[in-house]
């Protein structure tokens, strides 16, 4: 029930989404455009462990775009809608389904775009594109909920990133790191390491969206 | 009118002979730490007590969820007040201490920078609460943040130490004031520390919410 609802929610924000598409279009211009000036002001040749930091910072910056608006766009018409229709639990389950999806296209987008300017030498491409994956699970998921969070609490887009960013270290650092080691010196056993760690926070996360949101619904 | 309870009186006692204790009980002689080492006295138990006071915040901020009562809210948003103001000393006192031991205020270590995102995320939920008008909405959405940040910045703490290496004392081979290096003079006067000032910051805690009840009554 509450799966079956939550895809229909996800649907619908889908809809939503590819209606209005200004805003899409804007966020892959967006996302273009800052790994372009990144490209410029660096002139293409950096070292592995900047070239790391420097993609999760633009991705960082560009889930807080995309996911960040994911609650802050939904006016009190539709959540009033939504309240009606749905559970809690679905609706947020919907939206993460929705934000994890949006973000990981730009997320693909963007280090495609990366390794084709920077092209840096991967040791390991599949653990590459895993890390881009759970990286960007990761961000998706924090941000929706923590825009959920700034969305009750004053619907400024400035309280998303206050409340986010410290949150999102953890997961920032160790996606650091594992992005470093597909790079260069790529151990097999370190890799798996983080990637457990990267599950473990992705699921706490998604735990605790799924037990708190219900408080944060009740306006 | 002097009613001071019982713990208050401890708190003082604890704190007083853990300061000065601290100064003038002998400490074990170690390779690069030295008389250093008295620092533990203070910087390490102050943010002791500043976990246990975040703790205490979460938990009230779950009941506050449960139950919601504006006593409930106002401990939560007490307790981590004063932990972020021991979590300043601890930082300033930790500043200091590493200024002279490893040459510099800010060296890129995991457990300083732990420390810099506890703060940031007691900042936020400063800010938070700040941004709110309402006080039954606040009280829940400051709750909703606070277990979250917490319960993240617990395994980020815990996570962190097993992903870098740390330059502080006990780890990486340096030597430490940790299992094999405290002698039993040192904990003489490190528990007690702890238990005093987490009793202290209790103490504050108490002032502070009776300051907020009064100021609601006058402006009722």
């Amino acid at each position: 029930m509450i799966l079956k609802d939550s895809l229909v929610v996800a649907q619908h924000e889908l809809k939503l989404e590819i209606r209005n598409k200004n805003a899409l279009g804007g966020l892959i211009l967006y996302s273009i455009s800052t790994v372009f000036v990144t490209y410029l002001s660096t002139g293409g040749y950096i070292p592995n462990n900047l070239f790391a930091a420097l993609l999760w910072i633009i991705l960082l910056f560009i889930s807080i775009n995309a996911a960040g608006k994911s609650f802050l766009q939904t006016n009190n018409g539709r959540h009033l809608f939504y309240f009606s229709q749905v559970s809690p639990q679905a609706y947020i389950l919907g939206k993460h389904l929705f934000t994890s999806g949006l973000v990981l296209v730009l997320m693909v987008l963007v280090s495609g775009l990366c390794y084709f300017l920077f092209s840096p030498k991967i040791e390991s491409l599949i653990f590459f594109a895993i890390t881009i994956f759970l990286g960007s699970l990761g961000f998706a998921l924090t941000i929706g909920f923590l825009s959920a969070v700034a969305q009750t609490a004053s619907g400024n887009f400035t309280m998303v990133s206050i409340l986010s960013f410290p949150v999102l270290l953890p997961f920032f650092l160790t996606q650091i790191k594992l992005l470093n080691i597909t790079l260069a010196g790529f151990n097999i056993d370190l890799a798996y390491k983080y990637i457990g760690i990267l599950w473990l926070l992705n699921l706490l996360v998604l735990g605790l969206s799924y037990i708190l949101f219900p408080y944060l619904w009740r306006d | 009118m002097l009613a001071l309870k019982w713990w208050k009186i401890l708190a003082i006692v604890l704190v007083l002979y853990s300061i000065i204790g601290g100064f003038l009980i002998d400490v074990p002689k170690l390779p690069i730490l030295h008389e250093t080492i008295r620092n533990t006295y203070f910087h390490v138990t102050l943010w002791f007590a500043m976990m246990f006071l975040m703790t205490i915040s979460m938990v009230y901020s779950i009941k506050h969820l449960g139950k919601p009562s504006q006593q409930n809210d106002l401990i939560a948003s007490e307790t981590a007040n004063i932990g972020l103001f021991f979590g300043i000393l601890g930082l300033v006192t930790g500043m200091i201490w590493a200024q002279f031991t490893w040459g510099a205020f800010w060296v890129n270590d995991v457990k300083t920078n732990g420390t810099a995102i506890t703060l940031l995320i007691y900042f936020a939920y400063t800010v938070l609460r700040g941004s709110v008008e309402d006080d039954e909405k606040r009280g829940r959405i400051a709750a909703v943040y606070n277990i979250f940040a917490f319960v993240m910045l617990v395994l980020f703490l815990g996570i962190l130490p097993r992903v870098n290496d740390s330059l502080h004392p006990g780890n990486g081979g340096n030597p430490a004031f940790g299992n094999y290096d405290m002698d039993n003079t040192m904990r003489m006067v490190f528990y007690p520390a702890i238990i005093g000032y987490f009793l202290m910051g209790l103490w504050f805690v108490d002032h502070r919410i009776r300051l907020k009840k009064i100021e609601q009554k006058l402006t009722v």
